[in-house]
């Protein structure tokens, strides 16, 4: 019997090897290709840029493209400057991605991956020029099993035909989270995205209905109070109600309404504490919000509010 | 009997070596998310409600320490910071004059009983209004971190400890973690690579009686989440420490070849069981090379 | 020649920037940190500093009011946050134009060659 032993320790020195073997390969091969990705994506970046301030219909020569990972770092880098940009020509940009065959590209990659990588593929092809051709290719991944697979997928067909953005987020299966709204209101900041917030705040969908608050609130939208305090009246226990709540906290508008104060007492005492708790760090003070709550979070309110002060006069 | 018991002790040794290698996919994964993540800037431009976080630091050695924990570019954060200003006077009066702070309204919400805190100061200038000082007498890190979550705005706090520093893209990470699900669906957030981590809600801080032993086991399994990703790091790491994992492979592999050369094939079996391991968080390591990249990205160029 | 100064910690965001105000009268050139730009304006009086990114308020400080006479150089600062807090610290704490990610290249390079073009050479 010494030999399941003997034949476990052949097993375990073959996987000690192997491990040890892919750690040496992959620090030096790790190494090598950021030194050469770091350089690639500056001549990468240096060329783009002066294609588009040149306005010249040629497309620029990308030296090395055909190297391994190259193409690669030329798609990392077009996202990268249409993430941080808005206003830029598209015309040089589709000539560059098509040229150089990035859409398919990307596609394959997406494709022979799984998890996070297929999303990170799907992500850098929402951020590029792609045509609409791609809305077709990435509609499978509608259905997989990854979130993150899912959303990005929704974000390319939302970046390949913008006017279709009510439909496709409305059509979405999972409820949007507030990470995945301020990605899809990001798009909306580069001007990708034509949507105006009074038919989303308005819409029975669920996520329709999220995206419009999230707008109302990241641009500051005053004249959507009144939606907001509809919103907090008919969504008693949902996410929605409190969406609109933290909504109007963030505008600054007043706190004690009846609907606010009504959707207030069916918090929970943690969750109307945190709201307590923003309110405080916008900046209300303690006797305009009054004390719809109850003498008892009344005190916890002015804690906080107490403590942005100073008195002077004892 | 006998060959029961090889075959259970092999079992086992094959069980460590299921764990690691489930343990390595699983940074491995957590890398490919980091990247992932890396790359979106939505939660920067104005953090969606809610998802707040409150750094508790507790043994901040000064000015530059303080600056540090400021250079965040997540906008819903602030930096709670409990300094004694009996046992170090000079760092507290170097901290106060270097960010404007004065002396507030002290009046703690009802959460946890803090004793010894002496003030609480704000910044007059609008550019530090994230940083919070709390004047507590020294007792122990938990009684500092059960005072700062008494005066933290956010829903969610991070305790640092003495000597621990966060490494770059920590809080918006942990952000983005806790924006990827309802609100209040987390509770709890850790992970055991690199310093251990330790996110935790305020409001189930609270309901634990404070930062002691029983914290995580009050909170339901259902709200813990477990990430796979280096958050923290020790502020002076030791540079002795890759040195010392070369000469400890290399005694290990020594030893393996002395045992398998003897004979000893049970001890032989646990020594490599022992070297798979290491191998594989080895591995692990140049997957998370976020701190060296990141590290070789920003070489000045003048 | 005018001279600009680039303060960022994100190579990616120093080059674009730098490569946009490719072909304007000036030298550009670049740090990392905000520490090095005190290093930096001791032997160079910069006429533009674009701020991108790091820490705004550490390099606001770093440009004092006129020293011995000399003039204090245009700070622009580019970030994601678009909170006014943000907005308004900066603006306090020295920086004379704030403009947010995503950002126009033609529109910065237009607003930094008419800032130079206001300048004494």
């Amino acid at each position: 019997m010494t030999r399941i032993v003997m034949l476990y320790c052949a097993f375990a020195a073959c996987v000690v090897v192997l491990l040890s073997g892919a750690v040496v390969v992959r620090r030096l091969v790790d190494g090598r290709r950021h030194r050469r990705d770091a350089l690639l994506s500056r001549q990468y970046l240096h060329i783009v840029i002066l294609s588009l301030m040149s306005e010249t219909d040629t497309v620029p020569h990308f030296p090395r493209l055909e190297s391994a990972g190259a193409r690669m770092v030329l798609a990392e880098t077009l996202a990268r400057l249409v993430s941080s940009t808005y206003g830029l020509d598209l015309g040089p940009l589709r000539r560059i991605f098509r040229d150089a065959g990035l859409q398919p590209f990307l596609l394959r990659c997406a494709r022979r991956t799984r998890g996070c990588r297929r999303a990170r593929y799907l992500s850098l092809l929402s951020r590029l020029p792609a045509d609409a051709a791609v809305a077709a290719a990435v509609e499978r991944y509608g259905s997989d099993r990854h979130r993150a697979v899912r959303f990005y997928a929704l974000m390319v067909r939302l970046a390949a035909d913008p006017s279709m953005a009510l439909q496709l987020i409305g059509a979405y299966p999972d409820p949007l989270s507030a990470f995945e709204l301020s990605e899809i209101v990001s798009m909306l900041r580069r001007g990708v995205l034509p949507v105006a917030y009074e038919p989303l705040i308005e819409s029975p969908n669920r996520n329709l209905r999220s995206l419009g608050i999230a707008i109302v609130r990241q641009f500051g939208i005053e004249e959507a109070e009144e939606n907001l305090l509809r919103i907090a009246s008919e969504d008693t226990t949902g996410e929605l109600g409190r969406e609109a709540l933290y909504a109007l906290c963030a505008l600054r508008r007043p706190m004690a309404r009846r609907e606010v104060v009504r959707r207030m007492g069916l918090m929970s005492r943690a969750e109307r504490r945190a709201l307590l708790r923003c309110m405080a760090l916008e900046g209300y003070s303690e006797t305009a919000f009054g004390s719809p709550v109850g003498d008892e979070e009344t005190p916890y309110f002015e804690s906080f509010v107490l403590s942005y002060k100073r008195c002077l006069v004892c | 009997m006998l060959a029961a018991g090889q075959i259970v002790f092999v079992a086992a040794l094959a069980a460590v070596v299921a764990g690691a290698f489930v343990a390595l996919v699983r940074i491995v994964c957590a890398a490919d998310k980091r990247l992932l993540l890396a790359e979106t800037r939505g939660m920067l431009c104005d953090a969606p409600d809610g998802r707040g976080i409150s750094v508790l630091c507790s043994g901040v050695a000064g000015v530059e320490e303080v600056r540090r924990l400021l250079d965040e570019g997540y906008p819903r954060y602030e930096a709670v910071v409990v300094l004694d200003s009996v046992r170090r006077p000079e760092a507290f009066a170097a901290v106060l004059a270097e960010f404007h702070l004065i002396d507030v309204n002290y009046d703690p919400a009802d959460d946890l009983p803090a004793e010894g805190v002496r003030g609480l100061y704000r910044s007059r200038k609008r550019c530090y209004r994230r940083l919070v000082v709390v004047d507590k007498a020294f007792t122990s890190c938990r009684a500092d971190f059960d005072a700062a979550v008494g005066v933290a705005i956010y829903d969610y706090v991070l305790p640092l400890r003495p000597g621990i520093r966060m490494m770059p893209f920590c809080i918006g990470r942990l952000a983005i973690e806790l924006s990827l699900e309802p609100a209040g669906a987390v509770e709890l957030v850790r992970s055991p690579v690199g310093e251990p981590l330790l996110l935790v809600a305020r409001e189930a801080a609270v309901a634990a009686g404070g930062f002691g032993p029983d914290l995580v086991r009050s909170i339901p399994r259902s709200r813990r989440r477990t990430l796979y990703e280096p958050f923290l790091r020790a502020a002076k790491p030791s540079v002795r420490r890759p040195v010392l994992r070369r000469g400890a492979a290399l005694l290990l592999a020594a030893c393996i070849a002395a045992t398998a050369a003897a004979g000893w094939w049970e001890v032989c079996a646990v020594l490599l069981t022992l070297a798979v391991v290491a191998a594989a968080a080895e591995y692990a390591r140049t997957c998370a090379p976020e701190e060296r990249t990141a590290r070789a990205a920003s070489r000045k160029s003048v | 020649m005018h001279r600009i100064l680039i303060v960022s910690d994100d190579p990616f965001l120093r080059d674009m920037v730098r490569f946009a105000l490719g072909g304007l009268d000036a030298e550009v050139r670049s740090v990392s940190e905000a520490c090095e730009i005190r290093r930096v304006s001791r032997s160079v009086l910069f006429d533009v500093v674009i701020v991108l990114t790091v820490s705004p308020f550490a390099c606001c400080d770093c440009f004092d009011r006129r020293r011995n006479g000399l003039r204090r150089p245009v700070v622009y600062v580019v970030a994601w946050q678009h909170s006014e807090q943000t907005v308004l610290s900066l603006l306090e704490n020295g920086a004379d134009q704030y403009m947010t990610f995503p950002v126009n290249l033609q529109r910065l390079r237009g607003k930094v060659a008419d800032e130079l073009n206001r300048l004494v050479p």
